[in-house]
């Protein structure tokens, strides 16, 4: 059921007939500023003559989802079976899509498609020279959406990974920010600058938006053209990152949320390039440290090395003995090469196991089930062994009461 | 979960040039339309969260992705024509869709161009920047911009499996292919992708029975990576369904799918390489004068240091018989990318200069979305 509640133009008693006035030239359309609140003015979306009342009407209190009503002192539509396209349309620079149809034989409803966009301005019209049956003045007013309610401007919280060294194969960054982006031609928004040759690196990244479920979280990569070995582009142009040079990766200010708003200044994150990393990450090599029980403290895993740093949250956790997940919570430090895991309940004593997905990444995209590049000429049992990995590798570890303590 | 891995030896494998129709074999042989392809229907209330690819199947059914979701929604259109293709060029058809939408060419993507062969009639998959709206728009033979309500669409809607931790942040295609949908997913966490096989009918809610895999392949003979498919195409061989797949730097791969275990593994080798420096976009087959040709069409982002024509977007046909060579990956057919034509088999095509989505109509005519300086025209031609 659609309720329909009036939006700053509705219904006023029937106005007195008056002599007929030519229709007004509505001024320039356009949008408002961002975070404009600027109350829309008492005759928004309303005009009327001698004949007819034309009015937006806001559906279930939301001013961006209208329909537009054209009402008739006099049955003056009781003959007309489809209303013609352009009897009534509400457009900012054309009519917007919707449908008209006639309710009775003195309202007219059209429907837009979709709702209209906040902080926008829309020109009405009701031009009866459109059906031969109708006779009358044309009428048309202007309807303002107000701006959504001023709100803080996004920003970029993180950028992962964290280090201000990543190697030279690197593959990927993780932006998140506070609310959702606006997608879509997002390219422009990226540079990333070789600060010891002072100039852009020329098209380093992947052109496939790749967007967490929420929107707040873009998997910004680098072209793995230019960084796995042997490729056509790697070959021809070099990779993108150089040993030992020094870069900064500039994020736009200019890039507006999904609700309009500037994220307002640019964002940098500097780092070197360090030595290119082959090697595969290997969970047998971790340090854990698990807490004795009784208590909520932390297990920590030291990786020796940055790791994934969303893998590290959705491919890692706690196991029981016989294989049941144990409710906590993750988090990751020390440039993601530490994952600390508070269990929700106190530790008991007792076996479990670290369960680790072989899809876990470094940062070069060698994960635990095999290299980023698996050189398939090799024939060392290693390599061959690492083809096969199975889908999650196990860490044992035991929680053991707590150490009694010294007796005087 | 055990995990099988399969590689493809394309060397012996000929294509037959009578078998690469891809049959639609009835899931529900009791009922008529697109209905025989779904199954407990949704009537109404369809919300996409961002659309995205799309693709037509018989009787007015259409396969769109749902990014956000992690979806692929199926809706009976009730679009069977008659057909009524486009009869002329529409100039600056994104300056009409803004329009139509309450905004600027600039501030709304078209995202995908899907034609419905019965009825001619074009559907564009369009997202509004401003506040993020998916929509699904149609344009007539007259070039008129309309709306597809898909409030009251009757759909039905698969949930991909992204092993409960929403892996798939990108879905590069999905068709229909015998019986079943195929569906390609991009991860933004691995550098991987996965094929989804989704059998007929399309039941909504299920998720079950899905089966995924993971692409690899291979460069210059000796270094294997993941490789996340960016456009595909189904391909019967022999009874066989494969996917020919093309990934972001431009090798044709060949993959089959037919009897794989949920969370096997399929090598592809490729066959094909195009050049680098390009994204692939659309695939699809047409046959002309005895042969049949593979057709892709790729945005060029090397396009200002080499060129290859006048715009980046830029498509080119290749024999199929390149399918199934024997010579492969490191051997695999190269295009010779100095010169227009070559070798015998593989041509840049003039008319898919500057053409940045491209769909069938009806075996060698195809409609376009072409860059013309900035702004986009949709028109109607004739392959080679």
């Amino acid at each position: 059921m659609v309720a329909l509640s009036v939006s700053g133009c509705n219904q006023t008693p029937p106005q007195p007939p008056q002599p007929p006035q030519p229709p007004q030239p509505p001024p320039a359309l356009g949008s408002t500023t961002p975070g404009d609140t600027t109350a829309p003015k008492a005759n928004n979306g309303r005009a009327a003559n001698a004949q007819f009342t034309l009015a937006v009407r806001s559906i279930d209190d939301d001013d961006s989802r209208v329909i537009v009503v054209v009402t008739a002192v006099d049955p003056a539509f009781k003959d007309i079976d489809d209303v013609p396209e352009e009897l009534l349309t509400i457009g900012a620079t054309a009519p917007l899509l919707g449908s008209s149809q006639r309710s009775s034989d003195r309202e007219i409803i059209f429907t837009p498609a979709f709702p209209l966009l906040r902080g926008h301005e829309y020109l009405v019209r009701f031009d009866p020279s459109h059906d031969e049956s109708i006779h009358g003045q044309p009428l048309s007013c202007r309807y303002r959406v107000p701006a959504a309610p001023t709100a803080p401007p996004p920003t970029l919280s993180s950028i992962f990974p964290s280090s201000n060294v990543l190697p030279a194969n690197h593959l990927k960054f993780y932006l998140v920010f506070s609310e959702p982006m606006q997608p879509g031609d997002i390219w422009n928004h990226f540079r990333l600058i070789d600060l010891d040759l002072d100039r852009p690196v020329p098209r380093p990244f992947r052109h496939t938006e790749l967007w967490s479920r929420d929107g707040r979280t873009l998997t910004l990569w680098f072209h793995p053209g230019r960084v796995k070995r042997g490729l056509n582009l790697n070959v021809e142009i070099g990779p993108i990152l150089v040993e030992g040079h020094r870069y900064r990766l500039e994020i736009s200010g200019d890039w507006p949320s999904a609700r309009g708003t500037l994220l307002g200044r640019d964002v940098t994150k500097t780092f070197r390039a360090g030595t290119a990393d082959h090697k595969q990450p290997d969970p047998g090599t971790w340090t854990i440290q698990p807490p004795a029980a009784g208590s909520r403290k932390p297990l920590i895993c030291r990786l020796g090395s940055a790791h994934d740093w969303a893998l590290l949250l959705s491919d890692v956790a706690v196991v029981t003995e016989e294989g049941n997940p144990l409710a906590g919570s993750i988090e990751v430090s020390d440039d993601e090469s530490v994952w600390v895991f508070t269990p929700r309940q106190a530790w008991k004593t007792g076996h479990y196991r670290l369960a680790v997905g072989s899809v876990l990444e470094d940062l070069a995209g060698n994960s635990v089930e095999r290299p980023f590049e698996v050189d398939i000429t090799a024939t060392d049992a290693k390599t061959q062994a690492a083809r096969k990995q199975a889908e999650t590798v196990f860490r044992s570890f035991e929680i053991r009461s707590p150490a009694p303590p010294n007796l005087p | 979960m055990k995990r099988t891995t399969k590689t493809l030896l394309a060397a012996g494998l000929i294509l037959a040039a009578g078998l690469l129709s891809l049959t639609t074999d009835a899931a529900a042989p009791g009922k008529k339309g697109a209905e025989r392809f779904l199954k407990n229907i949704q009537a109404g209330d369809l919300v996409i969260g961002q659309i995205g690819r799309m693709s037509f199947g018989p009787d007015g059914l259409l396969l769109i992705a749902d990014r956000k979701n992690g979806s692929v929604v199926a809706i009976d259109t009730g679009d069977t024509g008659p057909a009524k293709p486009l009869k002329k060029r529409v100039d600056n058809i994104d300056t009409l869709v803004g329009q139509a939408l309450g905004a600027d060419a600039k501030s709304i993507q078209i995202v995908d161009m899907a034609v419905n062969r019965q009825s001619g009639l074009i559907y564009l998959s369009v997202i509004r920047k401003q506040d993020g709206r998916s929509v699904l728009l149609t344009v007539n033979e007259n070039g008129k911009v309309g709306a597809f309500n898909l409030a009251k669409a009757r759909h039905v809607r698969v949930k991909l499996p992204g092993d409960g931790k929403a892996k798939v942040s990108n879905i590069t295609g999905v068709k229909l292919s015998g019986n079943r949908v195929l569906a390609a997913g991009q991860s933004g966490r691995e550098f991987a992708s996965k094929i989804y096989s989704i059998p007929l009918p399309l039941e909504h809610g299920n998720s079950a029975k899905i089966f995924s895999t993971e692409t690899f392949h291979v460069a210059h003979g000796r270094w294997e990576t993941r490789a996340p498919i960016q456009s595909f195409i189904p391909v019967k061989e022999n009874g066989k369904t494969y996917i020919v797949g093309s990934f972001s730097c431009t090798p044709i791969a060949k993959f089959p799918v037919d009897g794989l275990e949920s969370g096997a593994k399929i090598r592809g080798t490729s066959v094909v390489e195009l050049g680098s420096g390009n994204r692939p976009v659309d695939m699809f087959i047409y046959k002309k004068d005895g042969k049949n040709w593979l057709v892709t069409n790729t945005d060029r982002f090397h396009h200002k240091r080499r060129p290859i024509g006048p715009s980046q977007y830029w498509g080119c046909r290749v024999d199929l018989k390149y399918l199934g060579a024997k010579q492969i990956n490191k051997k695999a057919a190269r295009r010779n990318v100095k010169q227009k034509t070559g070798p015998a088999g593989m041509e840049v095509v003039d008319i898919l200069f500057g053409v940045k989505h491209i769909d069938q109509y009806d075996n060698d005519k195809v409609i376009v979305l072409r860059d013309n300086k900035g702004r986009l025209d949709l028109e109607p031609a004739v392959l080679p």
